[in-house]
């Protein structure tokens, strides 16, 4: 059966190889951590007492399947640093806890590397490190990841528990300085989705989004000002001029686009959305697989992926939230399979 | 054997053997995956059957002007009066989609390239970002096209060319050529093929599309497919691409189907009363009449095996062939999780102190039978618990309505015979809620309940 | 199809009473198999909650379910003869009739509904079902284009709406469709308004319950039994 590489075992990698395996595929995952995931397994279910149709649902399902199929081959700690070959027949070498070898006769090879988030890029906010209140998105994350739907009165387990919350969208997209004026497309619903877990365990908090732009999140949530004044979630349209952490609140300036002048407003929670960015070693993937870097760092194939025999997958051609990472890579599945 | 059957319109499909039709020609339909059959009513009005492993349903929104005396958004730019402003209204009434987002943002660009001396207003409620809108939007302000935005009740229509708009207590009238955004509705073709088929709608016309199953193109049925204004307004924004997914996967799979289930779901034609109870209840359109043995029949390849009509059918005529027997036992606390969400979420968990609880898996919290429950609930002190899925995020479509309701009658029946009705517990779970679930099975183990 | 409700699982135990220590509950295949009061299912759910019920409340009772395809035809109720005999009381989920025809045939034994018949009605939807006809021995539906106004029109007017029905309800209750109104829309889509304005006198009520209970002989094989 034909050989197939897939670089990265996050959800598009384990998607697609989900698919080709269950034709018959042989499949080798090289996974650069210790197990398979990338950044998805940090997400929690954001269900309330309703589905918000985060989409995580799908996503165990696919693990499950790479685990248990036999034609997968995992490989952890492993990275790929050369390629050698030509289409239907390439090499790939890679190092292992410092040894050097190489997977040889791959048919295919598919990169499903992902992305990184913004907060492990970004330097400049020293207040995010030091006050508690201001906090990415990531780190909120975590706080309600042990939250128990059926006890009453979760805490955040701050100092002082919030009695208002500010989000601040397009942070790290949406801007000329960071080389990312493209939307990350999954901030929106994501802090939305975020907000109404707040309000959820905290009916009285006071919302406010501060926004650019907002983005219909993927197929499923209609997102729009209508829904999120429903939810009693304010919006404003603007990016903050400057963040204070004061002893009693955190204080945000921003310019008021209708009033035309400035304002400012107090909160005790502050949340920094987090864009997706192209990971560093794109740029090292389109040396060794002959592909293009868009001006953001993201990959597109020069050459058409039937000829190249290397397909990608997932975000690391560009942002997409989960819905959409996984048929993307159904689809580059199929493309493969199409192709034979 | 044809590929693919489009309804409505065709779509360009390289080596596939496809055949379009018209909403109206589907006369009779039957059948599953790999096994379509179609009795179509060609334009001479003769009957033709057809085969086919594919269906996809393709069929447009219509589009309605939004409001009389007011201009089309596609009129064209020679019917304007070069002398007067532009007021271009997006979002009244509805909500636009963002493909009309993009077509409304095209033509203020077009108009203002056209007449750069006459101001464009673009009054709208939301900016809906797709593809490049953004880029449009940026560039339809630089362009000097003026964005004003509104809420429905601060928009008034005072004359033909003439609006009152009010913004955080500023009221101005704008004068000049009104266009509004059309409205987007089904195509009333839609209802009747979502019938003869037997799929699973949401209820507002357009084929279901807020399960998380069925993205980005799938129906409830295996094989029929749904793209565009079929599927509702906002499929537009990534045709291209769903279009793209569903001729793939369809050209992945053309032959071999496999069943999705171990065991075939039967029904016992001496037991069936054709009542159609089964053919309503599934969520996959996996159930038709059998006509030459009188009774209903479960398509074997459709069956997701969700056992919704086994628990439904009045006649009890279905059962799984093969089945294996629960193994009886004494212990009087029993959880039933359905497999897709919290059985998913209680692979991670340490089972360490839940070893003494009977926990079985179930494909469905709509599987759940009256008769058994009761059977269990009569040994005394007995507790039930069921966790099923949230809506939206069941596999069975609308499977997670009927487990709650089913169990809601159960507690019902449990108050009006003076019994302790928590004894029976339904909760909704998701893969990713293990902490919920380790927290709540411990707590109702201990006996609490909500 | 005859449409029926199963009675609350309190009002059955209450008319059960405690004077008895067998039971047979008995299922119809038919009609209110399809309206989901009284098939298989039911009757096996409903014997469950009760073992459930007595049980839990520590009174030793036996029950045994059965169902037949019809029990308004004595053919099959003769074919539970013994089942019927052996047990204290019969719990009968068929609409009125089974349940009087068992007693019919089993003079000596307590025979108890389970359900309540509701009407002769159509399922709109799968647990939703609508009055369609009240059987009154003489079909009009030619005469108003094939929607019943003694059966949909709360006030069975024969000719024209009363005056108090609003967007298309009845006053008796906004669920409810204006049958005029219906018959109204069917006359303007055929084209045959004009046939509303003829008056109808009133009707034939001797052919409906006013004349008592009816019944129905078929004179061929009537005079077969005289013979």
């Amino acid at each position: 059966m034909k050989k197939i590489a897939i670089i990265g075992g996050g959800i598009a990698g384990s998607q697609t190889a989900a698919v080709l395996a269950d034709k018959g595929y042989d499949i080798t995952i090289v996974e650069k951590s210790d197990s398979i995931g990338g950044n998805i397994k940090d997400f929690g279910c954001k269900a309330t007492d309703l589905c918000l149709q985060d989409n995580l649902c799908l996503v165990d399902d696919v693990f499950n399947l790479v685990n248990d199929n036999e034609n997968i081959n995992l490989m952890f700690n492993t990275r790929v640093n050369d390629l050698s070959g030509k289409p239907g027949c390439y090499s790939l070498g890679i190092e292992r806890e410092g040894v050097f070898s190489s997977i040889d006769n791959l048919d295919y090879i598919v990169l499903a590397t992902g992305y990184t988030r913004w907060s492990d890029l970004e330097t400049g906010t020293p207040e995010v490190d030091q006050d508690e209140r201001i906090m990415w998105a990531s780190e909120l994350e975590e706080l309600i990841k042990f939250r128990k739907d059926h006890e009453q009165g979760f805490k955040l387990g701050l100092k002082q528990e919030p009695e208002s919350a500010v989000f601040i969208q397009c942070n790290g997209s949406r801007s000329i300085q960071e080389k990312a004026r493209y939307c990350s497309k999954i901030c929106c619903g994501y802090s939305y989705r975020m907000a109404r877990v707040l309000k959820h365990f905290y009916p009285e908090i006071e919302i406010t989004m501060f926004y650019m732009d907002l983005q219909e999140a993927g197929y499923l949530q209609e997102l729009n000002f209508q829904k999120l004044k429903e939810n009693g979630i304010d919006y404003i349209n603007c990016k903050p001029i400057k963040v204070y952490s004061k002893k009693d609140k955190v204080n945000i300036f921003y310019e008021d686009q209708n009033k035309g002048k400035k304002d400012s407003l107090k909160t005790d929670l502050l949340v920094l959305s987090e864009g997706v960015h192209p990971k560093e070693v794109n740029e090292d993937w389109s040396r060794l697989f002959n592909l293009q870097l868009d001006q953001y760092g993201f990959l597109y194939p020069i050459e058409a992926e039937e000829k190249t025999n290397i397909y990608l997958a997932g975000t690391i051609k560009g942002p997409k939230d989960i819905a959409f990472t996984i048929s993307d890579s159904k689809n580059v599945a199929y493309k493969i399979i199409n192709n034979d | 054997m044809l590929d693919i059957i489009y309804i409505g319109d065709q779509i360009k499909s390289p080596k596939l053997n496809t055949l379009c039709i018209k909403p109206e020609a589907l006369i009779e339909f039957e059948g599953e995956i790999g096994n379509f059959k179609l009795q179509v009513k060609d334009d001479d009005k003769k009957l033709k059957d057809l085969k086919t492993k594919y269906i996809v349903i393709n069929i447009d929104a219509v589009r309605e002007n939004n409001l009389e005396d007011t201009l089309n958004l596609d009129l064209d730019l020679d019917q304007l009066d070069p002398n007067q402003d532009i007021i271009i209204i997006q979002d009244y009434e509805q909500i636009s989609p963002a493909v009309i987002n993009k077509e409304a943002l095209n033509k203020a660009i077009e108009i203002k390239n056209k007449l750069s001396e006459k101001e464009v207003y673009f009054l709208y409620r939301s900016m809906r970002f797709i593809d490049d809108n953004d880029s449009l939007f940026e560039e339809a302000r630089q362009k000097g096209i003026i964005f004003l935005q509104y809420e429905m009740g601060n928009l008034e229509f005072i004359d033909k060319d003439k609006v009152k708009y009010e913004r955080d207590g500023l009221t101005s009238e704008l004068q000049g050529q009104i266009l509004t955004t059309p409205l987007l509705k089904p195509d009333q073709r839609l209802k009747r093929i979502i019938r003869l088929l037997n799929i699973e709608s949401n209820g507002n016309e357009y084929i279901q599309s807020t399960n998380i199953y069925l993205q980005p193109s799938l129906t409830g049925k295996r094989g029929v497919y749904s793209l565009a204004g079929a599927r509702g307004p906002n499929a537009y924004s990534e045709y291209e691409f769903e279009k793209e997914f569903t001729l793939n996967e369809i050209k992945s799979n053309l032959d071999n189907f496999e069943p999705l289930t171990e065991n075939k779901r039967v029904v016992d034609d001496k037991k069936c009363i054709l009542c159609y109870t089964c053919y309503r209840v599934c969520p996959h359109g996996a159930v038709q009449e059998d006509k030459e043995n009188d009774a209903m029949k479960i398509n074997e390849l459709a069956c997701y095996g969700c056992d919704g009509c086994i628990s439904h059918c009045p006649a009890s005529a279905i059962s799984i062939q093969e089945k294996t027997e629960q193994k009886a036992s004494n212990n009087l606390l029993k959880v039933l999780m359905c497999e897709n969400s919290a059985d998913t979420a209680y692979k991670k968990i340490d089972k360490g102190s839940f070893k003494d609880l009977d926990i079985e898996k179930i494909p469905c919290a709509s599987s759940i039978k009256k008769e058994d429950i009761f059977k269990f609930l009569r040994k005394k002190d007995s507790r039930l618990l069921i966790l099923g899925c949230f809506e939206d995020s069941c596999k069975h479509i609308t499977g997670d309505g009927r487990g709650n309701r089913i169990t809601n009658e159960i507690r019902d029946t449990l108050k009006k015979l003076d019994l302790n009705h928590n004894r029976v517990i339904f909760e909704r779970l998701s893969p990713r809620m293990e902490e919920d679930l380790n927290g709540f099975l411990l707590k109702w183990k201990e006996g609490e309940s909500s | 199809m005859i449409v029926a409700k199963q009675k609350k699982v309190n009002e059955v135990i209450d008319m059960l009473g405690d004077d008895f220590n067998s039971l047979l509950i008995v299922g119809c295949g038919t009609c209110v198999t399809v309206s989901l009061a009284g098939g298989e299912r039911e009757v096996n759910s409903l014997a469950e909650i009760l073992r459930t019920y007595y049980a839990n409340n520590n009174r030793d009772v036996k029950i045994e379910t059965e169902t037949v395809k019809r029990q308004c035809d004595f053919e099959y109720i003769d074919q539970l003869e013994n089942l019927i005999k052996e047990n204290d009381i019969i719990l009968s989920l068929a609409c009125g009739i089974g349940v009087q025809h068992i007693v019919e045939r089993h003079q000596d034994k307590i025979v108890l509904p389970g359900l309540n018949t509701s009407f002769y009605g159509a399922t709109l939807k799968i647990g939703e079902w609508s009055e369609r006809c009240i059987g009154c021995g003489e079909c009009v539906l030619d005469q108003y284009f094939g929607i019943c106004p003694i059966a949909r029109c709360s006030k069975q007017l024969l000719n024209g709406p009363c005056g108090g029905s609003q967007n298309g309800s009845c006053e008796v209750d906004p669920d409810i469709d204006c049958a005029w109104e219906l018959i109204y829309d069917r006359a303007v889509k055929l084209d045959k308004l004009e046939d509303l304005i003829n008056y109808e006198p009133p009707k034939n009520w001797e052919v409906y319950r006013d004349g008592g209970p009816r019944t129905l002989i078929d004179q061929e094989y009537h005079e077969d039994r005289k013979e």
